[in-house]
């Protein structure tokens, strides 16, 4: 057995200073060349550095008998298996084939409805109360279920497409790489080779774990950290994501971010070159380089700071008042969840409905509402106001607000439900024994019990509105820029980024415009966490 | 006993206030919804009328007896009359004292020394065509003043019993009728049946590569100790707050590279490595009591079998809770489709996409651009309701601590 291991440990040797060539080789190829430009060369000449340095290490390990040697063979067949998989997977245009998938889907429907409603038969599992006979059944159906959806969606010619393209130079390369590493990564994983290299029994565990949360790890490498910092350095550069991208250091947020303070003086304000005038305080006129940007940002202050405490002190109150144990509870947190799982889309279009300023049902409900009022005795006769919701500059934001309110707050209401049945019941009974009437029981006892629910509520609600977009663009689709409604006065920063990023093609702005946005979320979010910390102090 | 009587009269007076808050606010929230699925079942016309009505409503007909063809019924001083006709009505007035007006129907005049050479009037400097008009058995010629249309009202059981009223102002009976072919017309319009079956092939694909991903990340986190893996843990949670607007240009960037834009793989891949899933998984494993893996690991099982084995039968509510979260998650998602699926690549369209260009195409047709929204919104509300259960309890619990 270890004479195998032995024979197997000196063909790895071998085998991972072949690899080091190789992948050296790719680094010169890569530095000589030009052509392959940006961050995807950056990140070829980072792997292909590793890969060499990695298989170095690996065949001296194994010379000197290491578990060391053995850990970076298997990382590194690994990563050979799953780089020539994923190349193989992208070579032979399976992703991009799950567009004609979408189109034969379709067929396949029926077939999945019998697929989950057969799943649903065997119990998940545990198949409670369901006899053996109903459990195999299901399980048959199920799995006659799932054939058929393969098959009606196309898998047989999906198939032979795959093999002929595997059948290429590249693709055979490829499965080449496919099964040499994952041999070679299971064979390096048995226990005679574990022995040889006198592999501890914690030193194996961790290889399993890198296993295990290798998909999750290298996934959130490829599309989480790797682009945040691609982000960070796109920000600091001139680029219309078609030429070079061009350094110009803080010159994307210098441009953003410049204000210029003056007087008014005669009615008249006078900026340096490049400024346009802002707004104007009292006799005092702000000017900037970007006013679209500074108009993003005072909207999008405006609309948190009163969109935010609407969608979470009601959601507070109604969830007390939920907690409380009557029959019916369940319905009604039923219906207050239901406008957050509906969609920004949909529920942008219903609200574009009930705006309407002519034939629309918050309008003629005004008008109702009037009539009752005129109806009493003893007041003011008034007549209704019939505001252009979605017109008008001054209420637009507004508009917005309140749409963003009745989505969340049924979602805010059944956080705050959670975590009022955290709060220990037994603070209330003292409380109240202490002759605490009903609202200071509300105001000493549940709203300190709360603050951790508070602070996720208040930031997850905060990170949202920051990020307000869809709704903006769904409501005032018509205007220039879509989203930013009558005279910009729903222009959000997401608005303003996309018609940076994907209208003027000024990526690099777009990315510096993503930044500052973050590091605000970043700041509101901390300010909250701080608060929290503050109160648990006191 | 009084005072007994008297708290438990007003706790009974509470509890009917507690309800009529929390009705009125069911309301505010349940309303727009009942608008929705009333305005998807109107006929046109009808969703343009004032005051709007939440029912569908469309103007009945009857048909007349003797009559062939059913006509829509209006109500007339008070009787119900179908409408048999429309006469085009002419006032006119003799060119010297305008305010003599005579009205009748325009087939009963002539034009005044006929058609070919028509006799003309100076009227307030302007030379007008005049008509015969038959007044009182004469003939006066006369200028034409204001036309309007007249509609011909018949009683339906009584055909010839006849008054003719303006049709505009006249008020119609209606009836409750909706319109379900507006969901098969908008089927059509927006190609909404492809991007509803393309959305439920991107659902299904997120759902389930995030729930494989987040188990198999949730128990290396959970169970397996390896050098790095704390560091890495905290690494996860901090991202989870890290917006996603930070990451949309580097996305399209990547996927530029990769050849995925204007594809359904780009809606796809990106999601199912996903650190929030990691960190609920691996949240309900750590709960997990040692006990029940020690007689597996006792008798040498891998931690693979461990894991399917034993974890995952024993973590339905979690794996629910993540599958729901992730399916409303991508049906819903809009921003990212909208920045990278073309606006013209109809083919490549899901739900929130067709929705939005559907709003602005078919804004003068709003009760189609409703039953858009119920197709859309069906399918995560029936998924909430079926997996209420575990989402709204666990949701919230777990992603509290």
């Amino acid at each position: 057995m270890l004479v195998e291991a032995e024979r197997l440990a000196a063909g790895l040797m071998v085998w991972h200073l072949l690899l080091a060539l190789a992948a050296a080789g790719g680094v010169v190829v890569l530095l000589g060349r030009d052509t392959v430009t940006g961050g995807g060369r950056l990140a070829a000449i980072a792997v292909l550095v590793f890969a060499a340095l990695a298989s170095l290490g690996a065949a001296a390990g194994l010379r000197a008998r290491r578990h060391v040697g053995r850990l970076l063979s298997v990382v590194v067949n690994y990563l050979l298996f799953l780089v020539c998989f994923v190349g193989l997977l992208q070579h032979n245009g399976v992703f991009t084939g799950l567009d004609a998938l979408g189109e034969t889907f379709t067929r396949g429907v029926p077939f999945l409805a019998v697929a989950v409603l057969a799943f649903v038969g065997t119990g998940f599992g545990d198949g409670e109360g369901l006899s053996a006979t109903v459990r195999r059944m299901s399980r048959l159906v199920a799995v006659v279920a799932v054939v058929g959806l393969l098959l009606a969606v196309g898998l047989v010619p999906g198939l032979l497409t795959f093999v002929r393209r595997t059948a290429t130079p590249v693709g055979l390369l490829l499965l080449v790489g496919i099964v040499i590493g994952a041999y070679l990564t299971w064979r390096a994983m048995q226990p005679d080779v574990a022995r040889l290299v006198g592999t501890t029994e914690h030193q194996g565990r961790t290889i399993t774990g890198l296993l295990f949360v290798s998909p999750n790890v290298l996934g959130f490498l490829a599309f989480f950290a790797g682009p945040l910092l691609f982000s960070l350095y796109v920000s600091f550069n001139a680029w219309d994501a078609f030429a070079d991208p061009e350094w110009i250091g803080l010159g994307n947020y210098i441009e953003m971010l410049s204000l210029d303070v003056t007087t008014v003086t005669d009615g008249r304000a006078t900026f340096p070159e490049g400024y346009q005038e802002l707004g104007r305080v009292g006799s005092v006129a702000f000017g900037a380089r970007d006013v679209l940007f500074w108009t993003s940002l005072l909207n999008i202050l405006v609309f948190s700071l009163v969109a935010i405490p609407l969608s979470v002190i009601p959601a507070l109150f109604l969830a007390t008042a939920l907690n409380s144990k009557v029959p019916g509870i369940r319905l009604f947190r039923a219906i207050y969840f239901v406008p957050s799982i509906a969609g920004v889309v949909a529920v942008a279009l219903i609200w574009k409905q009930l705006y309407d300023a002519t034939v629309g049902w918050i309008n003629y409900l005004l008008v109702l509402a009037t009539d009752v009022w005129n109806a009493l005795p003893l007041l003011p006769e008034a007549t209704a106001p019939q505001p252009q919701w979605l017109s008008d500059a001054n209420i637009a934001l507004f508009s917005l607000i309140i749409v963003f309110a009745w989505q969340y707050i049924g979602f805010n209401t059944v956080l705050y439900l959670a975590g009022l049945q955290g709060i220990d019941n037994s603070l209330h009974e003292a409380a109240m024994l202490d002759g605490a009437n009903r609202w200071q029981r509300f105001r000493n006892v549940t709203i300190p019990g709360l603050k951790e629910t508070t602070f996720f509520v208040v930031a997850s609600t905060g990170i949202l509105a920051l990020q307000l977009f869809g709704e903006s663009v769904v409501l005032f689709s018509r205007s220039t820029p879509v989203g930013a409604g009558p005279e910009n006065s729903t222009l959000t920063p997401v608005v303003y980024l996309y018609e940076q990023g994907f209208r003027r093609f000024d990526q690099g702005y777009a990315s510096a415009v993503a930044w500052v946005l973050f590091v605000l979320i970043f700041v509101f979010t901390f300010i909250q966490f701080q608060r929290q910390r503050e109160q648990v102090g006191g | 006993m009084a005072v007994v009587s008297g708290s438990r009269r007003r706790r009974t007076a509470q509890r009917v206030g507690l309800y009529v808050v929390l009705t009125l606010v069911g309301l505010v929230m349940f309303f727009p919804f009942a608008v929705v699925v009333g305005g998807s079942l109107k006929a046109r016309d009808d969703i343009f009328s004032y005051p709007p009505r939440l029912l569908p409503y469309q103007q009945t007909t009857q048909t007349p007896a003797g009559g062939e063809e059913p006509l829509p019924v209006f109500e007339i001083d008070g009787q119900e009359r179908v409408l048999v006709r429309q006469v085009q009505v002419v006032t006119y007035a003799p060119p010297d004292d305008l305010e003599a007006t005579v009205t009748v129907p325009a087939d009963e005049v002539e034009p005044t020394g006929g058609f070919t050479e028509q006799e003309t009037a100076v009227v307030d400097g302007e030379e007008l065509p005049l008509f015969d008009v038959p007044v009182d058995g004469q003939v006066v010629p006369m200028v034409e003043v204001r036309s309007t249309v007249e509609g011909v009202f018949a009683l339906p059981d009584d055909p010839d019993n006849v008054v003719r009223a303006n049709v505009r102002t006249a008020q119609t009976v209606d009836e409750v009728s909706p319109q379900w072919s507006n969901f098969r017309e908008v089927l059509r319009l927006q190609s909404l049946d492809r991007s509803l079956s393309n959305t439920a092939l991107v659902t299904i694909l997120v759902v389930g590569g995030t729930v494989l991903t987040s188990i198999l990340g949730g128990y290396a986190f959970a169970r397996i100790r390896f050098p790095g893996r704390d560091a890495m843990f905290l690494v996860y949670i901090g991202s989870i707050m890290v917006p996603f607007v930070i990451l949309i240009i580097p996305l399209y960037q990547l996927m530029v590279t990769l050849g995925w834009v204007d594809s359904l793989a780009a809606l796809v891949f990106p999601f199912v490595f996903n650190a929030y899933g990691t960190f609920l998984i691996r949240q309900f494993f750590v709960s997990i009591p040692k006990d029940l893996e020690e007689a597996a690991v006792l008798d040498g099982a891998s931690q693979w079998t461990i894991l399917w084995r034993i974890f995952v039968p024993l973590s339905t509510p979690a794996i629910a809770t993540l599958s729901t979260f992730m399916f409303l998650y991508a049906w819903n998602s809009f921003v990212w489709p909208f920045i990278v699926i073309n606006a013209g690549n109809v083919e490549n369209h899901v739900l929130t996409l067709s929705l939005q260009q559907l709003g602005g195409r078919a804004a003068d047709t709003p009760n189609l651009v409703f039953a858009g929204v119920v197709i859309a919104v069906i399918v995560p509300i029936t998924v909430f309701v079926l997996a209420q259960r575990y989402f709204v309890e666990n949701v919230a619990t777990s992603g509290l601590k």
